[in-house]
């Protein structure tokens, strides 16, 4: 037998084991997201490049400072890649940036997030680092990204919605639904 | 020889670099506007093709210009509304044997991704709300509204690369009434 074949065989059954074995991240950490998420609403990150539409590359953003592992680099149409490979002029992923990319990637990977409907109670089912996404005209084709920073209990029974185009900083999203009595709202509880 | 060889290599660097150079251009979007106005892919072209339709009395042209939301069944409330109003809407400016000479009275682009909303960047735009003045056969002055949109409205912009865009006349009224198909307040 050929031993430098068998080496070779070795190399590339493991570098196959890790790059299939890539896990969705540590476990959410949602304090991070919603603590990023309230430091960048209103005037965004230098360290990424800020889109004239904006709102799914910021919750991206939240999203990887809550610990979300990167997975698919340089796959940009794929509803499974979601990545942003930095610098001025930077690659990312479609589901990095567009809504309707990001629900795709989010439904494909029930790993990372569980879909939830949208109303209430909302304190008992939603929690702040967690994600709402709106289709405006129901199309079915998802418009935008918000992330949750704030949990109003009780009687109040809010979330508060931060989020980018145009830069809003803990929204009412009940105040968002009477603006938008058409959309369709969808959340996604982030694991 | 040996120079030949050299000579054709630099040909095929410079036209690789050259190919790569307008793949990015490509897929940046910078091409965009350029192609949309080879392929007549603009708002005031849709207005154009209407208004022309109607003035030559060619009531279908016009009704397949103005598409109402491929997505619109029964279920949705505003359906039956937007198709009578189409209707009523061509049969009008028929009837009144407009010109095929109208005026853009006002612009107004939206954002329709994201949070939509009013803005003055064309090339991130999804959405048209135009204001155009008609003249009808005895000289009088009609405002209609067009709302043309993309085909898929969800316009990303400098996000997706600039795709190209499908203008498509969603929705026309006179002054007075309201908008039937893009109802959002500018947020």
């Amino acid at each position: 037998m050929n031993l430098k074949r068998i080496g070779i065989s070795a190399i590339l059954l493991v570098a196959i084991v890790a790059i299939a074995s890539v896990p969705a991240g540590a476990s959410y950490n949602r304090y991070n997201a919603e603590k990023y998420a309230e430091k960048y609403a209103i005037n965004p990150n230098p360290a990424f490049r800020y889109f004239d539409q904006d709102c799914t590359n910021f919750v991206s953003q939240a999203l990887l400072a809550g610990g979300w592992a990167e997975i698919g680099k340089y796959y940009y149409y794929s509803d499974d890649a979601w990545y942003y490979d930095g610098g001025s002029r930077p690659w990312y992923g479609n589901s990095w940036v567009v809504a309707d990319s990001l629900y795709r990637f989010l439904e494909r990977h029930p790993d990372r997030a569980s879909k939830l409907s949208v109303g209430h109670p909302y304190s008992t089912r939603f929690q702040a680092g967690d994600i709402i996404q709106i289709d405006f005209d129901r199309d079915g084709r998802w418009d935008h990204s918000m992330i949750v920073t704030g949990v109003r209990l009780g009687d109040a029974d809010d979330l508060l919605m931060s989020y980018h185009t145009s830069n809003t900083l803990d929204k009412s999203l009940i105040s968002i639904q009477q603006a938008n009595p058409n959309a369709n709202f969808v959340g996604w509880s982030i694991k | 020889m040996k120079y030949l060889h050299k000579k054709y290599a630099v040909v095929a660097i410079l036209i690789i670099l050259l190919a790569l150079t307008f793949f990015m251009a490509y897929i940046n979007g910078i091409f965009t506007p350029l192609i949309e106005r080879i392929f007549n892919e603009t708002p005031q072209a849709r207005i154009y093709d209407f208004v022309h339709a109607i003035s030559t009395d060619n009531e279908k042209k016009a009704s397949n210009l103005w598409i109402i939301p491929e997505w619109w069944n029964s279920d949705f409330k505003e359906f039956d509304d937007l198709k009578a109003r189409k209707e009523r809407v061509i049969n009008e400016l028929v009837n009144k044997k407009i010109s095929p000479d109208f005026t853009i009275e006002n612009i107004e682009l939206w954002r329709t991704c994201c949070m939509p909303g009013i803005i003055n960047d064309y090339k991130e735009a999804g959405g048209a709300r135009i204001k155009v003045k008609l003249i009808s056969e005895n000289k009088t002055e009609l405002y209609y509204t067009f709302d043309i949109f993309t085909r898929e409205t969800t316009y990303f912009g400098d996000a997706a690369g600039y795709p190209v865009r499908n203008w498509v006349i969603r929705d026309i009224y006179a002054d007075g009434d309201s908008p039937i198909f893009w109802t959002q307040s500018a947020n």
